[in-house]
């Protein structure tokens, strides 16, 4: 019996990077290539989905030549390919899963869809690979917001989830209109370091403690009244105290939930991740209320917060060892959630 | 020698596989679920029902355009994928080449439509296969107008015909392909490319690109003045 390393290629497209990478037993990072196309959406002031896609397909497979030469991994060495299916823009998951199917194809390997919310929690298995389960996890990006128990690899159970706006759109919605560049997350994060977070009151949704579930809808609403109304009365905005103010708004609810979560299931670790759990103030506020209660807490690297195939590669391999594989007729599912 | 045509391009879409003897195999279907899911296992089919491999086969022709823009790049995805992981050339045929294909040899001229929606149409004209024009985009009325200014009869075909035909109609030679005879068989995108193979015509997976013929409606907006 031999223990050969499994090495899968890891494809994502669900958004606006074209990304690809190697992955050896799930948890090594061989390559990690992102080619981001941020300055092609910034004069739109967002991501045009046709023009993504179109990028995309123009990108991917120079994306996966490169990541296959800085692993040095032959594409014929590759055990199986992992692949966004959703949720994001159709235009451009339909560009990475249908070079992985035909890669897959060809190759004659396993194919396996994978959702990208859960490729974040294997994020934080890649960049601490001693990571082992149980583990909380709060996941947050421009597009979702869910709070995982995670008790094996390869399975999950939902505790809660957004039931409006994700996280980061309302920072993202809130910077717009700021008039901020996007993405808009990291410029509020910035300006809230020179604000007071005290300054104004914002509603906290779903607040209690009866649910795990998050509501930043009122909280978008409150910021957006705040705004029109000081510029009605023609009075000056602090942006930094705004911009502080609002981004505690969220922190203070996704830090105390998952907080709560972690004492419910009584495990010792908490991971984030996601576009959002590169924000400074939320790292900060977790690791506080962590520290006391003997709760270790883990968040990637910048690289590791956005999104890249590296992630998608790991959540696949597990996947593959849980028993999960798709067929060729799997299609990209726009607004897949975790189920 | 055998060439896969492949076809994803419009709301049919489908694989043949073509040799120097001609059709082997042919699958061509009315697209419903979404490209993404017929093509992978219509290939499979093609090639399973034929006794032959993938890695058996000498090149990969696809149409590159116009057509439905997410259709386009799933096609392509396709190809590249193959030719990347089998070391094979690919053969780029645009939509109208194929069609005008169907009919080379019809002696006069072919105008394969592809609609392009707002009372607008993607075509060239063909005569016994070979182009005599470049590929544009226009109004169809405005093609009404120049095609009635000539004075030899025109073939319409492809599947854009079906929108347009009452218009078209208001060409004085006017000449309709068979109603079933209007979509595009991946057969001739392959034949197309055999013949192109055959003359060295022929791109690697990285050269290949989509042939929209149109921009994003964002860029349209952002400025409208460039084309």
């Amino acid at each position: 019996m031999s223990l050969k390393t499994i090495l899968t290629l890891g494809i994502e497209t669900s958004c606006d990077e074209t990304a690809a990478a190697v992955i050896a037993d799930g948890k090594q990072i061989l390559s990690n290539v992102i080619a981001s196309q941020v300055d092609l959406h910034q004069r739109f002031g967002g991501v045009v989905p046709e023009i993504a896609a179109r990028k995309h397909i123009e990108t991917i497979f120079p994306v996966i030549d490169q990541a296959l030469m800085d692993a040095d991994v032959a594409l014929t060495e590759i055990d199986l390919i992992a692949v966004t299916y959703g949720p994001g823009l159709v235009g451009g998951l339909l560009v990475g899963l249908q070079a992985a199917k035909s890669l897959a194809f060809a190759l004659n390997k396993p194919l396996i869809g994978v959702n990208h919310i859960e490729g974040h929690i294997y994020a934080n298995i890649l960049a601490n690979p001693e990571l082992e389960p149980p583990f909380v996890c709060l996941t947050a990006s421009g597009g979702h917001t869910d709070l995982l128990y995670i008790s094996e690899f390869g399975y999950y159970d939902i505790m809660g989830r957004t039931r409006d706006d994700a996280a980061g759109e309302a920072f993202d919605k809130i910077a717009r209109v700021l008039g901020l560049p996007y993405p808009g997350g990291p410029q509020i994060d910035r300006l809230a370091k020179q604000g007071n977070r005290n300054a104004i009151e914002f509603p906290r949704g779903l607040a209690g403690d009866d649910t795990f579930d998050f509501s930043f809808s009122g909280l978008k609403t409150a910021a957006l009244n705040y705004l029109n109304r000081a510029k009605q009365m023609g009075a000056e905005i602090h942006i930094p105290d705004f911009a502080a103010s609002f981004q505690w708004a969220i922190v203070d609810v996704l830090a105390s939930k998952v907080i709560r979560a972690a004492r419910e299931k009584d495990v010792k670790q908490i991971i984030l991740s996601g576009g959002v759990a590169a924000n400074s103030s939320l790292r900060a506020q977790v690791q506080a209320l962590a520290e006391p209660l003997g709760i270790k807490v883990l968040f990637p690297p910048p690289v590791l917060c956005t999104d890249n195939a590296a992630m998608i590669a790991s959540a696949g391999h597990f996947k593959h060892l849980a028993g999960y594989s798709h067929g060729w007729d799997l299609n990209a599912v726009p607004n897949l959630r975790l189920e | 020698m055998i060439i896969m045509g492949i076809d994803t391009s419009g709301s049919f879409g489908g694989a043949a596989l073509v040799s120097e003897q001609g059709l082997v195999a042919e699958y061509l279907l009315q697209i419903h679920r979404g490209h993404s899911e017929l093509i992978v296992p219509t290939i499979e089919r093609v090639l399973s029902d034929s006794g032959i491999a993938l890695e058996d086969l000498t090149a990969f022709a696809v149409v590159t355009g116009p057509g439905s823009f997410t259709g386009l790049r799933i096609g392509l995805a396709t190809v590249k994928g193959f030719a990347y992981a089998l070391n094979k050339p690919i053969i780029p045929v645009t939509a109208m080449e194929a069609l005008a294909w169907q009919h080379r040899t019809y002696p006069q001229l072919v105008y394969p439509i592809i609609d392009a929606r707002r009372q607008e149409v993607f075509t060239q004209a063909f005569r016994s296969g070979e182009s005599v024009a470049e590929a544009v985009n226009c109004k169809v009325s405005d093609l009404v107008e120049m095609l009635n200014s000539l004075s030899e009869p025109v073939l319409f075909t492809g599947p854009g015909v079906t929108a347009h035909r009452q218009q078209l109609s208001e060409v004085k030679h006017a000449i309709f392909a068979p109603d079933q005879d209007l979509q595009l068989r991946p057969s001739s995108a392959a034949a197309l490319g055999l013949e192109r193979f055959k003359q060295g015509k022929t791109q690697s997976w990285y050269e290949v690109l989509p042939y929209y013929m149109r921009k994003s409606s964002a860029e349209y907006q952002f400025n409208p003045t460039e084309k």
